[in-house]
Order: structure tokens, then C-alpha cells, then sequence
């Protein structure tokens, strides 16, 4: 017996990700783990822990993603100021990272919900905001980057900001639906 | 990432696909015109 969903529209968060060369191509990348997101393609979440051997041996079972006890999902926040926090500035995972970008993204399928945000086994992005500065203050390669990812099919728009307090303005102001703020002079 | 302690789990199903997909290709050409109606001979 299939039982009917909760709710027909997708929830929409707020994430980070990196943006990793992969041949001549841009990709979105997840901060915390060796994930790219595809173009085209829903992001579907699986349970690595079930799988591990000590995991096994202490008697847990694979399970579909996200499951409330576990750690596992897609991640998205409430709050768009706060995707900031998912980011470790000087990590890519092994990969050459080409700008670290934040934005809106769908989720759908299960989705577990928390006081800051969700894990959801079904993903994709809505929005992506690209910063002109990194997280250090210095100028970002923004047109190419945003230049690369419209092959996601989504509205992709410069976010005037790169420190981290002025990022965190830049993001609040853009949930509010303001225009960005525009430098005098 | 601590997103706080779980509240609940609930199933999304979208009416609508959230992945845009490609458009299908549209014609590079304009349909083409109807043939000339035959002229009609001057009437007699």
C-alpha cells in the first residue's frame, strides 16, 4: 500500500556550495562532501553509514536517505544568512575550486525537518547567487562563474558581497525580495 | 552542519517536475508558404 505524499509543492532552502572545474566544464559541488550536481538531473541522497563496515559489525542497517536518527539527506537551511556557515573557506575536497557560490534549492521525495532547516532525499537548485568577492575579500572570477552555470537552467545573479558580514547582508537582502545594494561613486 | 534536533518527516510530491528540462528544439525555419493559387484567367 503506497501512501499519499503530505505536501505537492517542493520545500525551498538555502545552501552553499563550491564550483569545481570538471574538463572544460563548471560544476555545483557539495561543500562536505565528494558530490557534483548534475545539470538536468535531481540529486538523490543516499546513507553512507550503513554501509561501513564498523557499521555493520555494531548491528545497523542501510537505510533510505534521510532517516531521522542518522545524519544523512540532502542539506538546506531556513535562513539564507546562515549558509555561510556550511562553508570551510579553505577546503575543496580535492578539487579545483573555482568560487564558492550560495542559493535556493528544491527538495522533495522525504524530507526531515529541523529547527534550522531540512535533509531531503531529492534535490535541485532554483536560484544560484554568485559573490564578486571570495570569502577573503578578494575579487571573484563572477561573469565566467555565472557564465558556466546556466547550464543548470536556473536564474543565476551576482551577489555584491564577499567578506563574510557583508555576505550575510547581500543573502538577507535577497530573501527579502530588495534589490541588491549598488556602491556609491 | 547542526541543522538542530528533528521536528518531523513528511513525503513532497510535486505536481510539477522541479528539474527544468531542455526545450524541445524549435524549427530554424518558418513553416513554409502555401503555393501560389493558379492565376485566374480573365474572364471572357
Amino acid at each position: 500500500v503506497t501512501s499519499a505524499p503530505d505536501y505537492a509543492e517542493p520545500v525551498v532552502g538555502w545552501r552553499a556550495w563550491l564550483v569545481v572545474c570538471e574538463g572544460d566544464e563548471l560544476r555545483l559541488h557539495s561543500v562536505a562532501r565528494d558530490t557534483v550536481w548534475e545539470p538536468g538531473r535531481r540529486l538523490e541522497a543516499d546513507c553512507l553509514r550503513g554501509r561501513a563496515l564498523l557499521a555493520r559489525w555494531r548491528g545497523e542497517e542501510p537505510h533510505p536517505a534521510p532517516h531521522p536518527a542518522c545524519s544523512c539527506g540532502i542539506y538546506a537551511l531556513r535562513r539564507p544568512d546562515e549558509a555561510p556557515d556550511a562553508l570551510d573557506p579553505h577546503a575543496d575536497l580535492g578539487r579545483r575550486v573555482v568560487q564558492r557560490v550560495f542559493g535556493q534549492v528544491r527538495l522533495w521525495g522525504a524530507v526531515v525537518e529541523s529547527d534550522r532547516g531540512w535533509r531531503a532525499r531529492y534535490a535541485y537548485p532554483s536560484r544560484l547567487l554568485v559573490p564578486s568577492h571570495d570569502l577573503d575579500g578578494r575579487p571573484a572570477p563572477a561573469g565566467d562563474v555565472i557564465g558556466g552555470l546556466r547550464v543548470y537552467r536556473v536564474p543565476v545573479e551576482l551577489l555584491d558581497g564577499g567578506r563574510e558580514h557583508a555576505l550575510r547582508r547581500a543573502l538577507l537582502r535577497r530573501r527579502e525580495g530588495r534589490p541588491p545594494l549598488v556602491a556609491a561613486g | 552542519m547542526d541543522l538542530g534536533e528533528p521536528r518531523r518527516i513528511y513525503t513532497v510530491e510535486p505536481i510539477e517536475d522541479p528539474v527544468p528540462r531542455e526545450r524541445p528544439a524549435q524549427p530554424d525555419k518558418a513553416p513554409a508558404e502555401p503555393p501560389p493559387l493558379p492565376e485566374r484567367a480573365p474572364a471572357e
